[in-house]
């Protein structure tokens, strides 16, 4: 039988970007999950949409939006993340828990390239979001949405043990 | 004063009960004098946790009780007697809102008697201890036949109290009898008037300053197997929507309220009296300048199918203000639904969910585990489907879920009479008389034995706490699931 952390977990990013050029063509956009590349794409959609599996020995989990092959001769293109889905759950205030890392050459020793909260890439580079295991758990959590129990309705692992136990051992 | 109307414990404290000040608008309105007193909050809202359940428990399940909480029942019994006598009104009206209440009311009659001259009319759901559809009430009868009260009100109690307090008892259906009739128009009965309470300390919940019940129909449209409520109620009847709205309009200009809990079995069982309310408060808040959601209202909800609710509906009952859903979805499982006469499909459910998320609406699951025809199957498919709306749950689109304590037969439900016809039977010798509560098994599907339920609904709840569902009062039922369960192997469960 599947465990829940084996099933396949749907993401959909919606974008925005620079047009198409006969020179530069799209803007190109890389997906890693957990250091492994989950594909690349054309950025040439509104939505990019892919699925991933929990590893629950890592603390971890990590999503990673590449932008690349931008060069000089390629200037205008860019490509912004709008929106994040999760299992069709709305990830809003969490898609801007975010970390930016450009691509920075080696003579600009000005900027560090680590930005945060920018989902705008308008050069080589990515980003990042992290996220505990399990993964929907953590997403309940930063959105808020656990719901306290109120007094005489509560319900505890502590009796369902306890219960559980009762009936095993008929 | 010609009638004073009270509430007893155990009812709960979120908001104040509505049938109190409901029948005393309806006195009011027939030109007599009315009050109305929360005995029940009396009591628990001096009490700290651990008392008020001991304290409860006494009244809910006649639990024993220590003398230092012996000591605080018997002060609140002199307290209640004091107000009655100081009052002295021609009547007392006593609202028995379950059979959780009997006790209450029962201990209050005995203190009353000698003391108070007027007379004690009962009434409420409270009235039948197995169930609402029972054909006789036992309670009621009993304590007339004692003499602790003077009548009992069977069904509503709008027209029947009235007449009591004009001394036309005699011609009321009902009164001191089972043969009640329903009340057909509702549009005519009075507003309740909540002067008496609105400023007393219910335990409203914590994103809400005050909140009130509203009742807009009674019945319900669909006549589920394991549901008395269609037994009870004959027919469904129920307000216009523009009645309902109006209600909501006057108690906002009133007392300043915008939160409302429907106490129907569901608010959405005429579609056009649906549509009628929320267009009639969208209206109400363009003519007013009041933004969308200016109120907010929820309770029972029924799923409907696409065509019968569409996504405007949707749209316009969210601008509204509508919220807070309790929806008896009962099983994931299709073909339990379909032999539970629930009538709508997994389509349907999708449907509803994916329209509740977009709307930023929120709902509740009523669900029984171990329904007769459950198989392991559908079992399974209950669980995936669980699963599969993890989503909802995350976001917080579900709330929360009531796994129940599995599927009891109650007196009145097409389970209960057709039982033998469908082949159930009691789990082992011990079933004398009636079958009823969980001491039942299905011949055809032998597998769904007692245990074999239990141990569904506890696996269910293990799976929903690691999908992050909020399970509510999942403690007490599967502490109370335990002790029935005991009951039933020692064959003391129908003593």
């Amino acid at each position: 039988m599947i465990e829940l952390h084996e099933i396949p977990i749907t993401v959909k990013i919606h974008l925005e970007h620079s047009d198409y050029n006969d020179t530069n063509g799209w803007p190109l956009v890389q997906i890693d999950w957990n250091d492994t590349v989950i594909g690349r794409y054309e950025a040439n959609c509104d939505v990019i949409e892919f699925k991933i599996v929990q590893d629950v020995t890592r603390e971890t989990s990590v999503l990673r939006f590449h932008h690349y092959g931008k060069n000089y001769i390629a200037e205008d293109k860019w490509v912004e993340v709008k929106k994040m889905y999760i299992n069709n759950i709305d990830l809003q205030h969490v898609t801007w828990d975010s970390v930016q890392h450009a691509f920075i050459p080696p003579w600009d020793n000005e900027s560090s390239g680590v930005l945060h909260s920018n989902l705008y890439l308008g050069h080589n580079g990515y980003v990042e979001w992290q996220f505990k295991n399990p993964l929907l758990l953590d997403i309940q959590k930063r959105l808020g949405k656990h719901v306290e129990q109120i007094h005489g309705q509560e319900t505890t692992r502590e009796v369902l043990e306890k219960v559980k136990e009762y009936f095993w051992n008929q | 004063m010609d009638i004073l109307i009270i509430n007893v414990p155990s009812v709960s404290l979120v908001y104040p009960a509505a049938a109190p000040s409901l029948l005393k608008g309806v006195c009011e309105q027939a030109g007599f004098t009315a009050s109305v007193a929360d005995f029940n909050l009396q009591l628990f809202d001096a009490l700290d946790g651990t008392t008020q359940t001991s304290v409860s428990n006494y009244f809910t399940v006649r639990s024993s009780i220590g003398n230092e909480d012996q000591k605080i029942i018997n002060d609140w019994y002199d307290s209640c007697v004091n107000q009655i006598l100081e009052i002295n009104p021609k009547f007392l009206g006593i609202s028995v809102f379950t059979f959780e209440c009997q006790r209450a009311t029962e201990e209050l009659a005995q203190r009353l008697k000698g003391l108070y001259t007027g007379k004690i009319i009962i009434g409420g759901a409270g009235l039948s201890t197995n169930g609402i559809a029972s054909e006789k009430n036992d309670f009621g009868t009993r304590l007339v036949e004692e003499k602790l009260v003077d009548f009992f009100i069977r069904g509503e109690g709008e027209h029947a109290l009235v007449e009591i307090l004009r001394k036309n008892s005699s011609t009321v259906s009902g009164l001191n009898n089972d043969d009640y009739v329903q009340i057909t128009n509702l549009d005519d009965i009075a507003f309740p008037n909540y002067d008496d309470v609105i400023d007393l300390p219910y335990r409203y919940t914590s994103n809400v300053e005050k909140q009130l019940p509203i009742t807009s129909s009674r019945g319900c449209v669909r006549s589920c197997t394991f549901c008395d409520i269609h037994a009870f109620w004959k027919k469904y009847t129920f307000r216009s929507g523009a009645n309902v709205a109006e209600e909501m309009i006057h108690q906002y200009n009133k007392y300043g309220v915008t939160n409302f809990f429907f106490t129907d079995s569901l608010i959405n069982g005429s579609i056009k009296s649906f549509r009628e309310l929320y267009k009639t408060l969208n209206q109400y808040y363009a003519d007013n300048n009041l933004g969308d959601k200016f109120f907010t209202w929820g309770g029972q909800y029924i799923v409907r199918t696409p065509t019968q609710l569409n996504a405007d509906d949707f749209a316009g009952a969210a601008r509204s203000g509508m919220n807070g859903l309790a929806m008896g979805i009962e099983s994931l499982s299709e073909n339990v639904r379909d032999h539970m006469k629930k009538g709508f499909s997994n389509a349907d459910l999708d449907f509803t969910l994916e329209q509740i998320r977009l709307n930023g609406m929120n709902c509740y699951f009523l669900i029984i585990i171990g329904y007769p025809t459950e198989t392991v199957e559908d079992f399974q498919e209950t669980l995936e489907s669980f699963t599969k709306y993890q989503g909802y749950a995350i976001d917080g689109t579900i709330f929360g879920v009531n796994l129940g304590g599995t599927l009891s037969i109650d007196e009145g439900t097409p389970l209960h009479l057709n039982s033998v016809d469908l082949g159930l039977d009691f789990t082992s010798d011990s079933g004398a008389g009636t079958l009823f509560g969980l001491d039942w098994v299905d011949q055809q599907n032998k597998d769904l034995t007692l245990l074999e339920r239990c141990r569904r609904r506890v696996s269910t709840q293990e799976l929903l706490m690691n999908l992050g569902y909020t399970v509510w009062n999942g403690d007490h039922q599967l502490t109370r699931l335990m002790r029935s369960y005991d009951r039933i192997t020692r064959n003391s469960y129908h003593s």
